[in-house]
């Protein structure tokens, strides 16, 4: 007879789901499952919708992360009209995307997963929270806080606000850098890039502490997916897909986004209403790959920026491909200074004042493709249109769901490794939901196709299984 | 923006989704307030009470939270004080006005005197537009909203 130990919901992440884990007699965990309980069906209701709601319309699929559906989408407009976007629009846009970085990893570090890492993984449950780690550690609190403002700060100056700001749009964008705003930004700068240090600082000083998660979060080989510049170099906005196995080895590359059903194929589990991207090249499920900040640092031949770049040869020498999802927070924090660094450059370069800021045209394609970098991994949206510019089909693969695999083998392995015999203690619970934390997971994000998945509902008694029913 | 000028004598959080219907009653009030150009009194929209609004609330000595409420036994709008308290912090989509309060006083030592206005609300739809006794309450609430702000000034 087996056991079966839920956590649900898993807590400190955004969106909602749950973990199963199965154990036989003995107490050894036989399997684990993470399931997204969501439903949220963009992919459908945004059809029949004309392509220039889609940037406004998508950016409404997350409140934590819109700007990267923001830019994705526009970037797909962009495609379908046929037109390249003015320099000066294309400035603004990755200034955005960088400021929802900065925002976005600086909430996942600080907010989510610092009370586990600042704390400990075993301490008070109660105060294993942003409350905890504010009473314990108030300035790190603090300057967590101010740094996250900052990013959407940047946001806001741009899009007149920190959320939904509807302000990309298919062509370019709508509205320039106000100059008092630009320098009120530049003026943050300087702290913001010492609380990027601070937090890496004080990352590293913790690591040694956490060997063993290193080894039993996530540790697996697996390939490596995002944009990448023409050199390799660390993208966010534009480039070109690379892939990199758990060497390093590079895979493929210069992979135009547009073509990813090429190369990427989606299948669909029961247990989960996320979908499973994978690798096509290797077939589904040894095409497993992740996504997002360790993605990026792993597959990426240098930052461009110079402190970021210097913490790039340090992890590197430490970890070469680093393989463990434990580090995606290391990862994250490299992406935080990279993203401050990259921001004061584009905040002091002349052609950020421009007004030249959209390319007009018609309807040129009927379908397109928009790729970015969102905080949790590359994005892609997809769609055809008809000839009047209203929207026929919808496909989204979002960063979260590309992770599906990982997050999927990672709670196993954190499972095969914390929970053993009857008494699972409280820690052990939440190592699992931190091995989730890990990868940053937007599951509001994730949960969109509609009618396409295979569906089983076992209706069981206290006597066992009554009926089963099957939707193929 | 979330640094606030510094003479603001008070703030109104409007939080919210303002596509599922009554979800959007603290937005719309938040807006209300806004659109009187009061002075030294400024707003924030927000999809959800995130611990970077505590930084925000540090910086007025009043505030006002407003919300939208599912209490079967909420005839109207209710005002109600708010004190601080520690939260639970499982996700950063739950936290509340005393949560906020709470982490101003231990990062901030700031204790600005918070109210919350509770909008009753039953109509959570998909769609942008509020309920007929919701739209009515987010008139009472900004008039409620106006005299707490007026009085700090």
């Amino acid at each position: 007879m087996s056991r079966q130990i839920v956590i649900d919901p898993v807590s400190r992440i955004e969106g909602h789901a749950k973990i199963t884990v199965h154990v036989d007699d003995a107490g050894d965990v036989q399997d684990a499952e993470f399931h997204v309980t969501e439903f949220r069906g963009f992919e459908k209701f945004c059809e029949g919708r004309p392509l220039m709601e889609m940037p406004s319309l998508t950016g409404r699929i997350c409140g934590i992360c819109p700007v990267s559906h923001l830019l994705a989408s526009a970037k797909t407009a962009d495609a379908i009209l046929s037109v390249k976007i003015p320099p000066a629009a294309e400035k603004l846009r990755r200034l955005m995307n960088l400021g929802q970085i900065i925002q976005s990893h600086a909430l996942s570090f600080f907010y989510l997963s610092g009370p586990d890492l600042i704390l400990g993984f075993e301490s008070d449950p109660a105060k294993r929270n942003v409350f905890g780690l504010a009473d314990a550690n108030p300035e790190i609190a603090r300057r967590g806080i101010r740094l996250r403002q900052f990013g959407q700060e940047v946001i806001e100056a741009l899009g007149g606000r920190r959320i939904h700001p509807a302000w990309a749009v298919p062509g370019g964008v709508r509205s320039p850098l106000d100059d008092s705003k630009r320098l009120d930004l530049l003026g943050r700068i300087p702290e913001s890039l010492d609380t990027a240090r601070l937090a890496l600082t004080t990352f590293k000083r913790m690591l040694p502490a956490f060997e063993e998660e290193a080894r039993a979060y996530g540790d697996f080989p697996s390939l490596y997916l995002g944009l990448a510049g023409p050199d390799g170099e660390w993208e966010h906005y534009g480039g070109a897909i690379r892939v990199v196995d758990s060497t390093g080895k590079v895979v493929a590359s210069a992979l135009d986004p547009a073509d990813y059903r090429k190369y990427i194929g989606e299948a669909v589990e029961p247990h989960s209403y996320l979908k499973f991207p994978y690798y096509r090249e290797m077939g589904y499920p040894d095409g497993i790959y992740r996504v997002g900040p360790l993605a990026r640092i792993n597959l990426c031949t240098k930052i461009g920026s110079p402190g970021a770049d210097e913490e790039l040869i340090e992890f590197r020498a430490r970890f070469g491909t680093a393989n463990s999802s434990f580090l995606y927070h290391y990862a994250r924090l490299i992406e935080i200074l990279a993203a401050v660094e990259k921001v004061q450059e584009l905040l002091a370069d002349p052609e950020i004042g421009s007004d030249r800021l959209r390319a007009s045209a018609g309807i040129n394609q009927l379908n397109g493709v928009g790729a970015s970098e969102a905080p949790r991994g590359t994005l892609f949206h997809d769609y055809t249109v008809d000839e009047n510019g209203l929207i026929t089909k919808v496909n989204l693969i979002i960063a979260t769901g590309q992770n599906n695999l990982a997050m999927n083998k990672t709670v196993a392995q954190i499972a095969r490794h914390y929970v053993h015999g009857a008494d699972v203690k409280e820690g052990a619970l939440n190592r699992l939901e931190a091995g989730i934390r890990a990868f940053d997971p937007c599951l509001s994000c994730s949960t969109h196709a509609a009618g396409t998945m295979p569906l089983k509902v076992r209706i069981v008694g206290p006597s066992g299984l009554l009926r089963e029913l099957e939707r193929s | 923006m979330n640094s606030l000028p510094g003479d603001v004598s008070a703030l109104v959080i409007g939080y919210g989704n303002d596509l599922r219907g009554d979800d959007a009653a603290g937005w719309r009030a938040a807006e209300g307030i806004e659109a009187l150009h009061l002075p030294q009194v400024e707003t924030i929209l927000s999809r959800q009470l995130t611990p970077d609004l505590a930084a925000s609330l540090s910086g007025a000595p009043v505030a006002v939270f407003v919300d939208a409420c599912v209490d079967p036994e909420l005839d109207g709008v209710r005002v109600r004080r708010v004190h601080p308290s520690v939260g639970r912090g499982d996700s950063s989509h739950h936290a509340a006005p005393e949560d906020l309060l709470w982490l101003a006083a231990a990062l901030y030592h700031a204790s600005p005197r918070v109210w919350a206005i509770d909008i009753p609300a039953s109509e959570f739809e998909f769609g942008a537009g509020l309920s007929q006794r919701t739209s009515a309450a987010v008139e009472v609430a900004i008039a409620r909203i106006r005299d707490i702000v007026t009085r700090a000034q």
